[in-house]
């Protein structure tokens, strides 16, 4: 028995002083695609908040191990370092930051964890325009500001293609499909086909079966009211589109 | 009046027995009508938050400035580097074709024709301290660009200021640039200087081009006041820039006249005060003929128990009709314990004008801190990276020469500022 890649047990986090999750309980193992779903209120960005550090969100109980570690005694750029990327729901804008500097500092940052020497000019402008293309990105942006001006669909590619630059051991998508027209979510999720391997896994919080059509996953989990009340294969999520959640709460109480 | 500065006077003469007749009177006349307006204080217009008792208080010692030889540091910033013999002041660099570089001393030997502008701007909207430098200044420096040259050299002035405790070094620098004429200009402050009271007068004739970059390299202890005063005549344009690192005092007043139609000025910058030290941008545009325009982008950035001010004037007259006038002031205090005092000052007499001012006090955003956190930039980088990206926005509006260099310069004062709160 490997000890899973990711380990989340009875998480309980609150941000001021309202509770969110109240004992969610969670496994990913390597070469696993984990969808988690449920209705608005749930917890779902708050899972994917506390896994990568947000200070708003105070954890009152449980452990989360990370390889083994305990993920919640390390920060945000530890957790990074260590593989963990969080692609974010509402990428922030930063002007006067430069894409590819914060490409290169973040690669740079993630090689030196691992004991390896910055990558040199030409091998990461080789390897960023090679990532760009297959994210049907325009090369401009790697001179802008981070996110500075981009649309909402320019914003997630974004995120995807500096997942696709870390290479992270663990991904977390928080929403990464919502607002997108269907021609950014065939790209996106081809971004995060791409990076799906034996070494590697990804959690996907969503709120549409859609993302699912073109992200195959090997578990759906459905979290209400800050905790996972089904798990089951993709074939949930088709459920889920037909009948929706109530079913689910009726199933939970009874 | 201060005995010191008094006998220092005094004595100028005697120390001096080549200080020619002409140089000597106008010093005795500037003297005179600095002892009789003092110093600034807090209730004069204009100084109501920089206290000059510390320079009231010493016994000030008036030294030449003197001129730095070239130094490295000063490759990447431009191609030359002007340098005077200290012992015969002399202009010793050989120059670009178009432009003359000549001391006060040596124009005033040769009845040049310079002279007869040399001095006749800094007085406008001037207090006693031009009048303080023009007592004690030993000598000056004055750039002379021909009509219609377009000189593509980057051309630099170092001060170099005494580090001893009271000496007082009054640099003193006069640019002439003649029609339809473009130079890129730095002018650099080096060393620890304890005191000084710089003057720089920028006369743009019709349709020239100056970019001006000003920089104040140093921090804790010097106390410096530097006035940048600017006459712009028709069509001609200035866009200055002024990185000042931080300083026990600092205070950097630039003055500038839109004297005729078309003239234009840009005036940004960029400053960084630390604890314990004081850092003063005072504008003031005067459009006083119709269609001139102005732009105005500083950036302060405040450390622990440092301080700031700024204080945008502009004024325009009953009859300069179709001015355009944009101020912004953005500033990024880092502490609990920095201070900022920001204020717009619009004198505007005229009816058609398009005229904007905005200021903002500010933290470094916790959501892109954070985003650069997560995707591996530890904190420290991460707070370093946003108050760069932050500081270094003014640097668009001059040109792209002198942007890497002043941005490392930049990156430098940002970690010592940081190092502060280490």
């Amino acid at each position: 028995m490997t000890t899973p890649l990711l380990r989340v047990r009875n998480l309980h986090a609150k941000i001021e002083d309202t509770p969110i999750l109240k004992g969610l309980d969670l496994d990913v193992n390597v070469g696993e695609v984990h969808a988690i779903m449920g209705p608005n209120g749930s917890g779902k960005s708050t899972l994917g908040a506390v896994l990568a550090g947000r200070e708003e969100y105070e954890v009152t109980d449980g452990e989360v191990l990370y390889k083994g570690a305990d993920l919640l005694d390390m920060e945000p750029e530890e957790r990074a370092q260590a593989g963990l990327f969080l692609a974010f729901q509402y990428p922030v804008e930063i002007p006067g930051v430069n894409n590819a500097y914060l490409l290169k500092a973040a690669v740079n940052a993630r090689r030196a964890h691992d004991g390896l020497g910055e990558l040199d000019a030409f091998e990461f402008l080789k390897s960023v325009k090679a990532n760009m293309a297959f994210m049907e990105m325009d090369e401009s942006f790697l001179s802008r500001g981070v996110n500075e001006g981009f649309s909402g669909g320019e914003k997630k590619r974004n995120e995807i293609l500096q997942m696709l630059m870390l290479e992270p051991t663990l991904a977390v998508l928080d929403e990464t499909d919502s607002g997108l027209d269907i021609d950014a979510l065939k790209v996106v999720a081809r971004g995060v086909n791409r990076l799906r391997d034996e070494s590697r896994a990804v959690v996907m919080v969503t709120h549409y079966q859609r993302l699912l059509n073109y992200i195959e996953p090997d578990y759906v989990h459905v979290l209400s009211k800050g905790r996972i009340v089904k798990s089951g294969d993709k074939t949930l999520a088709l459920t889920l589109e037909e009948r929706g959640y109530d079913w689910l709460r009726e199933e939970a109480v009874s | 009046m201060n005995a010191a500065l008094a006998s220092a006077h005094a004595k100028l003469r005697r120390s001096d027995p080549a200080l020619p007749d002409q140089l000597a009177a106008r010093q005795a006349d500037a003297f005179d009508r600095f002892s009789e307006r003092g110093y600034p204080t807090l209730k004069h217009e204009g100084w109501r938050y920089t206290n000059l008792r510390p320079f009231r208080d010493a016994e000030l010692l008036p030294v030449a400035a003197g001129h730095a030889a070239p130094d490295q540091d000063a490759e990447d910033l431009a191609d030359l580097v002007l340098t005077l013999d200290p012992a015969a002041p002399a202009v010793t660099t050989p120059l670009p074709n178009g432009v003359r570089a000549l001391t006060l001393r040596d124009a005033l030997d040769s009845k040049d024709p310079i002279l007869s502008q040399f001095g006749a701007i800094a007085p406008l909207l001037g207090d006693a301290l031009v009048d303080l430098n023009d007592a004690f200044a030993l000598d000056a420096l004055i750039i002379d660009v021909t009509d219609d040259a377009a000189v593509s050299t980057t051309i630099a002035i170092d001060w170099r200021l005494s580090k001893a405790a009271n000496e007082l070094a009054s640099p003193r620098l006069f640019v002439h640039m003649g029609q339809h004429a473009e130079l890129s200009l730095v002018e650099r402050r080096i060393g620890r200087g304890a005191f000084t009271n710089a003057v720089t007068e920028l006369s743009l004739s019709a349709g020239s081009r100056l970019s001006y970059v000003d920089l104040n390299a140093e921090r804790r202890p010097s106390r410096t006041l530097a006035r940048v005063s600017a006459r712009i005549a028709r069509d001609a344009r200035l866009a200055a820039y002024s990185l000042t690192l931080g300083g026990q005092l600092n205070r950097i007043g630039t003055y500038v006249e839109l004297a005729e139609p078309g003239a234009e000025v840009v005036l940004s910058g960029t400053f960084l005060a630390g604890e314990g030290e004081h850092v003063d941008h005072h504008t003031a545009i005067n459009h006083t003929a119709a269609h001139t325009h102005s732009v105005e982008d500083y950036r302060g950035i405040i450390g622990r128990a440092g301080r700031g001010v700024f204080n945008g004037k502009v004024i325009v007259a009953r009859d300069s009709q179709k001015i355009t006038s944009q101020q912004s002031n953005d500033n990024l205090l880092l502490d609990e314990g920095a201070r900022i005092d920001t204020k717009p000052e619009l004198e505007i007499f005229a009816d058609d004008v398009a005229c904007s001012h905005g200021a903002t006090i500010g933290r470094l955003d916790d959501q892109a801190l954070f985003y650069l956190r997560s995707r591996g930039l530890d904190e420290r980088t991460a707070n370093r990276v946003l108050m760069e990206a932050f500081g270094k926005k003014p640097l668009e509006h001059i040109p792209e020469r002198f942007v890497p260099a002043l941005e490392n310069r930049m990156r430098l004062g940002l970690k010592r500022l940081s190092e502060d709160h280490a």
